[in-house]
């Protein structure tokens, strides 16, 4: 019976402990349908960010049923994308709970358009007809092709050549597909309609009125030679310009170099990833024949930070190229460069990640340099890195992984690129400890690589920001004496204790003459601070630090001196 | 007397030959100017559709610039502030470390129905007035209103009137059953793109822009990072100049160290 009393009392107990934490875990999370900032499906700490004409619980939406993350179909064009049930039906799409790779509807496969091929959905494969104008008999969907390159790889381009034709007792020619070529055919206006493979309406034996010229045009990337009737040649090549074998069957080109013949006067084989385009000249350029040329697409024009460059600023013959991108950052810090070729931003001391400063990343493309800036407050970092052979450079922004760093131990681990972003400094004996910041003879410390910034503007809700600093905060104490005629107070390790910093004064504290210079010394603890500063900077926005556009920072009272008679 | 006369015969060949550079004169004012009298003459007698087209067509491409400033709508609600824009956030989140939650998975449909409705009222305006220009020159119209479609392919966007219109003058009578005004644009394509860096943010936190510019060689795509880790991707067309904009908020970390409160 007692047993029995006890048990119950027991899962009383635990019921209530249950409900008391449901209470605690619901106070903290409300799911929006809408928050008042007309967001849908949102968690909140607090109930008044929801919209009170849309409904709110308190839990987490993933456990809503109208906040819940399945999948949406667009049946019209057959897309499918990741949504909440209440977003997808507002927009009037179908919802279901199921992933998309288990959604038949959202299932891609091969799309065959004429020649050319795409994976999409088969409800997509049925709307090109309509938005590209093509015959529905060109359009066929192939489910079993489940992979996009396997698709791509089944694209038959069709054979082109020389389409020729009678047309009001006229003799005409188009460059064209063999295909299209028969549609031609069909057409009761035309006559004597022949598809000569591989030819161009220019070449003689075809006797149309289609003619050498020296016009060109741009098609795809490539400048293209045309006829006199305005039909596609072959690429532009100014030393083929009246070969008579050149325009009469289709080839490959010949001219130029293999790197996009960039700004070429006389070949017009450009190549985009080399940095080359088909563009209308400009006045300066030069062309033998025509009006177009292969721009190259880099960014010679510009003058800004490079890392390319020995100075640091691209210059008229170190320039970003084509598709490269590199690191760069809005303050005044230089850059330095490692050993392993990656770019690391340093500076010394007060310099090291400023206060306020941000990296950037660079891009440029078809002569343009646009910036991306990686995450403010440092919490990404521009990672660069260069092709040996070409100089070439790639960048990134990345995560900033500096969270861990102070409650890291060794140095191995600390240093553990794959892992995180922290760095083993010499510590002056101090470390962190349960106790907080301590001299514990310690022979390093781990602090973060690249300083974590703070927003100190608009302080969020729990985070510290700049109370983070005190982390490192900590007290020396120290025994003063005057001796004799000298009115000076000096350490003296042996002394008991008349005058000393700190807070409050314990037994077994020891008297630290390292603090203020060593023994028989009185600096002020000047340059004990300064060490520690050291460390403060690494941790965030802390410590006396200069900031993104070279000011150094001032603190009023580093040092806080607290005398105990 | 003979003198006299002999000065009237010699003023009545200079007036002639007066008259005459007067006439010629005209003519060849006429002939010089002669297409662009032609066209001020024939401005009544635009036909139907090129009327609806003219009417509309700016309102049209009005709107699309707006929409496409403003992350595909016309009113945006939940959005960042971008170059004195208000950019509709397309993935959002309010919380740290998440991926964004999509909250616009039918974008297409949804930029078409927000144009329709903010061209509805122009639409009925250019009808009423193309029935009075027509009324105007003695014709007998029938109009009856239809449903507006508005359509997003590639390389253009095709508003579909389908209203039905019947003009009488005497014996001659005209029908037409629908009026399309197409305008170049490139709007289909940028919102593919905007798709699949929405998809690429709500799974993995961001998209790399240089994918879709090495791929697409007239893309331009930016991504402008504003405070608070929200994000603007700004899709432009190097060609054409067509430009779509929206924001984001996904995978942001804050900033210095998280009390274990929060």
């Amino acid at each position: 019976m007692y047993h029995q009393k006890h048990k119950m009392k027991k899962i009383y107990l635990l019921l209530l402990l249950g409900i008391f934490l449901i209470g605690v875990v619901s106070s903290a999370t409300f799911c929006c349908e809408k928050t008042t900032s007309k967001a849908w499906c949102q968690n909140v700490n607090e109930e008044s960010k929801c919209d009170d004409d849309y409904r709110s619980v308190s839990t987490f939406c993933a456990s809503t049923s109208y906040c819940q993350i399945g999948t949406c179909v667009n049946q019209k064009e057959g897309t499918c994308s990741r949504s909440t049930q209440v977003v997808c039906e507002n927009n009037k799409g179908f919802w279901s709970n199921k992933l998309m790779e288990e959604l038949p509807q959202c299932k891609a496969g091969c799309c065959f358009i004429g020649s050319s091929t795409a994976f999409v959905t088969e409800v997509t494969c049925n709307s090109f007809p309509s938005k590209y104008k093509v015959d529905v008999g060109d359009v066929s969907f192939d489910a079993k092709i489940n992979d996009e390159l396997s698709c791509l790889e089944k694209a038959n381009p069709d054979v082109e050549g020389a389409c020729v034709y009678t047309e009001g007792f006229v003799k005409k020619c188009t460059r064209t597909t063999k295909s299209e070529c028969q549609t031609n055919a069909k057409n009761s206006a035309l006559s004597e309609v022949e598809f000569h493979e591989d030819y161009l309406c220019s070449a003689q034996s075809l006797g149309t009125g289609c003619g050498i010229s020296e016009e060109t045009k741009c098609e795809g990337d490539d400048v293209y030679f045309i006829d006199t009737c305005g039909n596609l040649a072959n690429i532009y090549d100014s030393s083929q310009a009246d070969d008579e074998d050149y325009w009469t069957r289709i080839q490959e080109p010949t001219c130029g170099n293999q790197e996009g013949n960039k700004n070429s006067a006389s070949c017009g084989d450009c190549d985009y990833h080399s940095g080359s385009k088909c563009q209308e000249k400009k006045t300066g350029d030069s062309v033998d024949k025509g009006d177009y040329l292969c721009r190259s697409l880099d960014c010679k024009d510009y003058r800004g930070p490079y890392t390319g460059s020995s100075t640091g600023i691209a210059t008229s013959t170190k320039y970003p190229l084509h598709e490269e991108s590199w690191c760069a950052t809005d303050s005044e810090t230089g850059f330095e460069r490692t050993k392993d070729e990656k770019i690391e931003i340093v500076g010394t001391g007060n310099n090291r990640n400023p206060v306020g400063n941000t990296q950037v990343r660079l891009i440029c493309y078809d002569e343009e340099v646009t910036q991306e800036i990686c995450s403010t407050e440092r919490q990404e970092i521009c990672a660069e890195s260069t092709y040996e052979n070409t100089n070439f450079k790639v960048s990134a922004c990345k995560k900033n992984v500096w969270e861990d760093c102070v409650g890291i131990g060794t140095k191995e681990d600390c240093e553990d690129v794959e892992k995180r972003d922290c760095s083993w400094i010499t510590s002056y004996g101090y470390s962190f400890s349960s106790e907080g910041f301590k001299d514990t003879n310690s022979k390093g410390i781990c602090v973060p690589k690249y300083s974590p910034g703070f927003n100190l503007i608009e302080e969020e809700e729990g985070v510290v920001d700049g109370e983070s600093c005190t982390v490192a905060s900590t007290t020396c104490a120290v025994v003063m004496v005057k001796k004799g005629l000298d009115n000076h107070w000096k350490c003296k390790e042996e002394e008991t204790p008349i005058k000393f910093w700190g807070i409050t004064w314990k037994e077994g504290f020891e008297n630290n003459c390292d603090c203020i210079g060593g023994e028989g010394e009185n600096d002020g603890g000047e340059e004990w601070a300064k060490d520690l500063n050291n460390i403060c900077t690494q941790l965030g926005d802390c410590g006396i630090k200069t900031n993104y556009v070279g000011k150094l920072g001032y603190s009023f009272d580093p040092i806080k001196i607290t005398t105990i008679e | 007397m003979s003198e006299k006369r002999g000065m009237n015969s010699r003023g009545q060949v200079t007036i002639f030959i007066i008259l005459a550079i007067i006439i010629v004169a005209i003519g060849v004012l006429i002939y010089s100017f002669y297409p662009q009298i032609k066209t001020s003459l024939t401005t009544q007698q635009q036909n139907p559709p090129s009327f609806i087209q003219s009417c509309l067509e700016e309102k049209i491409r009005n709107t699309v610039e707006l929409i496409s400033e403003q992350g595909g709508s016309i009113a945006p609600e939940n959005y960042a502030l971008y170059n004195d824009s208000n950019v509709e956030f397309l993935c959002y989140t309010t919380e740290y470390y998440r991926p964004c939650l999509i909250q616009q998975p039918m974008l297409k449909p949804h930029i078409e129905s927000e144009i329709i409705n903010e061209i509805k009222e122009d639409a009925v305006a250019c009808f009423n007035s193309m029935r009075e220009s027509y009324v105007k020159q003695g014709y007998s119209v029938d109009l009856t209103e239809g449903e507006t479609l508005v359509e997003l392919l590639p390389q253009r966007i095709s508003t579909n009137f389908n209203y039905s219109l019947t003009l009488t003058k005497g014996e001659n009578t005209q029908k037409y059953n629908s009026f399309v005004v197409l305008l170049d644009n490139n709007l289909y394509e940028l919102t593919a793109i905007a798709n699949s860096i929405i998809d690429w943010e709500s799974t993995y936190g961001d998209a790399e822009v240089t994918t879709y510019m090495t791929y697409y060689h007239n893309l331009k795509v930016e991504k402008n990072v504003l405070s608070d880790g929200r994000k603007v991707y700004v899709l432009s067309d190097r060609n054409l100049g067509n430009k779509f904009q929206f924001a984001v908020r996904s995978q942001v970390w804050p900033a210095g160290y998280v009390s274990p409160k929060a």
